[in-house]
């Protein structure tokens, strides 16, 4: 992939990310998913729950979250295209189960819920996967390896958390430790 | 229109002809046109032009559209080509696709290829060790393949010469089974390795962790800036291309050179179909090529052709050009061509952790990747119960220890502050394999390609010597790392397919005798003079050395000896 189409990728990350809001008033079951997509089936609601569940996951802080940095597209392009298609399947199946769970043990859908008691399924989830179907706990632990790898690999964590060096320009094979910068460590100190 | 024929002819006529532009074809066209020489190039990929042609050499790790990873419907349409470690989204254009060259596996054999201007140069380890004369003597001693028709003596000139233009990075060790060269400083051990070498010299004193050679610039000459190139700028991101030309390949050092020189002609797209034999004459002519795209027809020629089209793309080249006089491949009299093919055993490593010296990190990247282990088994007589040895790749450092537990801003704290796991602590085996008879590529009877090639059929495999090494790499190295006080010691047999060490070799030998071997001493076909072969095809064994300096080495020696005989008239006329 060359650079042109890394940009154009990029451009078409923060265009599906603008458009989202701009959706809300049309049937979102029928509406597909504004992120193009060559083999997942997911809709525009779809796509929404995905969302909201990444910013359980990780959300806005005094740091950036999942829609900030719109972790669930990411998710979906993994999906879409590094993902075997047996594995999507399930992920689709276990997304559209998430909402039912939601109403049985919250008494609404995920996306009417406070974030206290969103966090509170996902973590039943993480911890009791037996209580919930086989396709539910393989999306959940899907979404979360995803949506963390992908904050970890954005460009805002890659720059201001963890920071990578494209062009170290040094090695020191004694590094004290006690000189690692702990607020900003680097890549390369490892 | 007679006239016509005669300048189109004119115009395809060169000094000499190079089939290939990889590690070897590079230092052949940089030989010959810096003799003045006229020289085409023929290369079966693409152009790759330094710099320009690098598309992901600047990107960041989130400008990639999957982190890195290789589509599942690439993975899938490339099994072979998934296994090699450059194969991930910032290289994988360098590396051919599997349905686009197939060949025939008569045993599971990765074969991996780079069909571009460069070839595998782009994409290299950049190991680069010499030989000494424990390994070029190893055949003879040893009772396997045939003797080396050269020695340490004869390629030690050569071996400075490719030195300082390509930069080789290293310490002077002062070691009998590995010379030193002509070195820029070497990259440094670091405190993990550093423990690892001082606790052999005590235990093991034939045994010793030296910083790892490498073709990279740590200290640039004034023939490095006349390349265009400069210091190496720890990236470590070498198989994407380097805007810092801080290694050395083809495309960034010997072919501009050679274009530079203006007597380069760079021919890329042309798939070299056969050497074609003039039978009054006793010598090769020229080649006939397929335009890879439109498969139209050519023939250039020169008094002189460097075969270097990758060793088993070599052999399949020499198999296919055929002729009344050569009935069974160009320059195979003795029968011996696409015979006794060896490789280095790769499949065997080993892990350990350390929890000592934690008051270090590493800052930076190594291009070297840290340290280096020759050949300590059966170098100066036999002492084991398997022929030869192997050398180690050794290297140690700190990874991060990243929890992923919990939600929110627990999770995030985590993830933002990772702490330094202990050193990990990686081995990795390089064996010499034995060249056998049963070792061997064919064409394929029936089966051709999209080009009309016949099929290359491949049947190499490992023996009983493979697997007694790979135990003693496995013994030795456990008890070197229990004793060093590294913990958690894990060995590791990979059990891959040969071919994916990328380190193929032979089935065009060298040796003193026509009747055994398809090359003299200077490289050229016993039966057919003007014709050489400078690239891993050549080798009569493998040592554990990471070969391409060798080749490199080999290439310039033989230009030399190719322009003094046909100075000398010698390779003009039988």
């Amino acid at each position: 992939m060359n650079r042109r189409l890394a940009v154009r990728h990029l451009t078409l990350v923060a265009g599906a990310a603008a458009l989202l809001p701009g959706c809300l008033s049309q049937s979102h079951d029928e509406q597909a998913a504004t992120y193009p997509l060559k083999h997942l089936a997911l809709n525009a609601n779809q796509e929404k729950l995905l969302a909201e569940v990444c910013e359980t996951l990780i959300p806005r802080t005094d740091t950036p979250g999942a829609k900030d940095l719109s972790l669930h597209l990411y998710v979906l392009k993994m999906l879409d295209d590094c993902t075997p298609p047996k594995e999507q399947q399930t992920f689709v199946a276990g997304l559209g189960q998430l909402d039912a769970a939601a109403t049985r043990q919250l008494g609404q859908s995920f996306g009417a819920s406070a974030a206290a008691q969103r966090t509170a399924l996902l973590q039943r989830i993480d911890e009791q996967p037996t209580q919930f179907s086989d396709e539910l706990a393989a999306f959940y632990r899907a979404a979360r390896q995803l949506a963390i790898d992908g904050y970890t690999g954005s460009k805002y964590f890659m720059t201001k958390q963890v920071v990578y060096e494209l062009v170290p320009g040094r090695y020191d094979g004694y590094f004290p430790v006690s000189k690692v910068n702990l607020a900003v460590p680097h890549h390369g100190q490892s | 229109m007679a006239n016509l024929n005669i300048d189109s002819i004119k115009e395809r006529t060169f000094d000499a002809i190079v089939i290939g532009s990889g590690m070897s074809g590079g230092w052949a066209a940089k030989e010959l046109t810096g003799k003045g020489l006229k020289t085409l190039v023929v290369e079966r990929g693409r152009n790759v032009v330094h710099n320009k042609d690098y598309p992901t050499t600047n990107l960041n790790p989130w400008e990639f559209a999957h982190g890195g990873k290789v589509p599942y419907d690439v993975q899938q349409a490339n099994p072979i080509a998934s296994r090699c470690y450059v194969f991930k989204e910032d290289a994988m254009h360098f590396v051919v696709k599997d349905a686009e060259h197939p060949y025939v596996q008569e045993k599971p054999f990765d074969w991996i290829r780079g069909y571009q201007v460069g070839g595998k140069s782009l994409l290299w380890a950049r190991q680069t060790q010499r030989w000494s004369n424990y390994d070029f003597e190893g055949p003879a001693r040893d009772g396997f393949a045939v003797p080396w028709p050269i020695g340490y003596d004869d390629l030690a000139p050569w071996y400075s010469h490719v030195e300082k233009f390509a930069g080789i990075s290293g310490n002077r060790d002062g070691l009998a089974a590995l010379p030193d060269g002509e070195f820029m400083p070497g990259f440094p051990l670091n405190a993990v390795e550093d423990h690892f070498r001082e606790h052999l010299q005590k235990t093991h004193p034939d045994r010793h962790v030296i910083s790892a050679r490498c073709a990279h610039l740590s200290k640039p000459q004034p023939i490095h800036y006349e390349q265009g190139r400069v210091q190496c700028q720890n990236r470590t991101l070498c198989q994407r291309g380097c805007p810092f030309g801080g290694y050395f390949s083809s495309n960034s050092s010997t072919l501009p050179w050679a274009m530079k020189s203006g007597h380069l002609t760079l021919a890329p797209d042309l798939v070299v179909q056969s050497i074609l034999y003039d039978e009054q004459k006793g010598r090769a002519t020229g080649i006939r090529v397929i335009d890879a795209h439109t498969k139209a027809t050519t023939e250039y020629y020169a008094p002189v052709l460097f075969v270097n089209a990758g060793a088993l793309n070599t052999n399949l080249l020499l198999l296919n050009s055929t002729s009344s006089r050569f009935p069974n491949g160009l320059g195979n009299d003795s029968g011996v061509l696409g015979k006794y093919v060896a490789f280095h055993n790769y499949s065997a490593r080993v892990f350990a952790e350390y929890e000592g010296l934690q008051q270090f990190t590493t800052d930076g990247r190594n291009p070297a990747g840290g340290g280096y282990i020759p050949r300590f088994r059966n170098v100066f007589k036999q002492e084991t119960d398997f022929l030869r040895g192997y050398a180690t790749s050794f290297g140690a450092s700190r990874g991060r220890v990243q929890p992923r537990h919990g939600f929110g801003t627990d999770l995030k704290k985590q993830l933002e502050k990772p702490a330094l796991s202990p050193w990990y602590i990686g081995a990795g085996m390089m064996g010499e394999t034995i060249p056998k008879e049963t070792n061997y590529v064919r064409l394929d009877p029936s089966r051709k390609d999209e080009w009309g090639m016949p099929l290359l059929s491949i049947a190499v495999a490992y023996d009983d010597n493979d697997a007694k090494m790979k135990q003693d790499f496995f013994e030795q190295f456990t008890e070197m790392f229990t004793n060093a006080g590294f913990t958690n010691i894990k060995t590791n047999d990979s059990h891959q397919a040969p071919g994916l060490d990328i380190h193929e070799m032979g089935g065009v030998r060298m040796g003193t005798d026509p009747r055994t071997s398809m090359l003299n001493k200077w490289n050229q076909l016993h039966a057919c003079p003007n014709v050489f072969v400078t690239d891993g095809a050549a080798m009569t064994s493998t040592s554990t050395q990471n070969p391409s300096l060798t080749y490199m080495a080999l290439t310039a020696r033989a230009v030399d000896h190719a322009v003094r005989e046909l100075t000398q008239r010698n390779l003009k006329t039988t």
